[in-house]
Parts: C-alpha cells; structure tokens; sequence
C-alpha cells in the first residue's frame, strides 16, 4: 500500500509530465502551423493530440483523489467545486464584458491554464496548509 | 465534537506522522481529526479505537447521549 507522500508524488510528478507535454505540444503546434501549409485534417489532429494531457491531468487528479485518505479526498473534492465554480463564473463574466464592453478576446484554451492558476489559489488559502505539528 | 485523541497520542509516545502511518492517513487528517476539524468515518473511527484499544465513544464524546 502507497503511503500518502508516495501518492502525492506520483500525482505531481504526473501532473508535472502532463504541463510538459502540454507546453511541448502547444508550442510545436504553434510553429508547425506557422511555418507549413498542412491539410485541415492534420490541423484536426494537432488540435486533439494537443488537448490530450489536459484530459492526462484530470486523470491523475481523479486518481490522486481515489487514492488519498478520507480528508485529503474531502478537501479535494472541496477545491475541485470551488475552483470549477469560480472558473465558470470568471469565464462567464469574461464572456460578457467580451459582448457588452470590447473587452479583448480570450481562446477557450486558457481555460484549462485559469483553472490550474485557480487551484493553486484556492489551495494556498486552505487553512490546513498552514497548521503545524503539536 | 469533543475528542480525546491528541492525549491518546502523546500517551502512546506517537508523533503524528507515526500515527497517520498506522492508521494509513496523512499527517495533514490526524491534524485535522485531533482539532476536531474532520470527524472521521466510521471505518476510520473502529480502526482508531482499535489501535488505541478504546471503545469509539471513549474517544470521540457522544454528543447525543
């Protein structure tokens, strides 16, 4: 049986090779679409393969949450509404003042970049991170 | 609800670590559970009065009764 630090491990270094493949893929996608004429079938495949470590990463969270212990697994579970919730909101205001006020548009993309960046938020002002040993 | 289990605990010379180890939980849950800010489930609360070899509503006061 994984011990709680072996499981945390495995789930950031996941995370970690998910951001790589991620960040590898966007940006040769990027200079292929540049720098050569390709069919639009190829472009569909680029697309996809692209957003593949992004369903990678909500595979690891949903196994890092499996695998946790009851607590971690609530306060994930906490996190991951919170987040969601506060990521539909900002992209649903964001929508708005895009329609009403000129605001410059965003590529649905970032949505997946916002989320993670809202994660991290909201998990640094969890009170437990900052509870000590007694 | 009212616990004891941090007495427990430093009874039995565990750190919190140790103990999250035995039980198979992190450090972060027996901190939580010894603030009484999770209350544990009931598979987690038999094992617990099973390792400190107390009766459940020993440690965690019953506050129905």
């Amino acid at each position: 049986m994984q011990t709680s630090k072996e499981i945390k491990k495995e789930y950031l270094i996941r995370i970690a090779a998910c951001m790589a493949v991620y960040t590898f893929l966007l940006t040769s996608t990027k200079i292929i679409m540049r720098d050569y004429e390709i069919h639009n079938w190829i472009k569909i495949i680029l697309a996809i393969l692209t957003s593949m470590p992004v369903g990678a990463t909500f595979l690891a969270l949903m196994d890092y949450i499996k695998k946790s212990d009851e607590y971690i697994r609530s306060l994930m579970a906490e996190t991951i509404i919170n987040s969601t919730g506060l990521l539909l909101f900002i992209t649903t205001a964001w929508g708005f003042l895009e329609l009403y006020a000129n605001f410059p548009h965003l590529e649905t993309y970032w949505a997946f970049i916002l989320f993670w960046a809202i994660i991290g938020i909201v998990g640094a002002f969890r009170k437990d991170c900052h509870e000590t040993d007694s | 609800m009212k616990q004891i289990l941090k007495e427990l605990r430093t009874e039995l010379g565990f750190t919190q670590q140790e103990l999250g180890d035995k039980l198979g939980v992190s450090r972060q849950a027996i901190i939580a559970l010894e603030t009484s800010k999770h209350i544990p489930s009931l598979e987690l609360a038999y094992k617990i009065a099973a390792l400190f070899d107390r009766p459940i509503e020993d440690i965690w006061e019953n506050p129905y009764r």
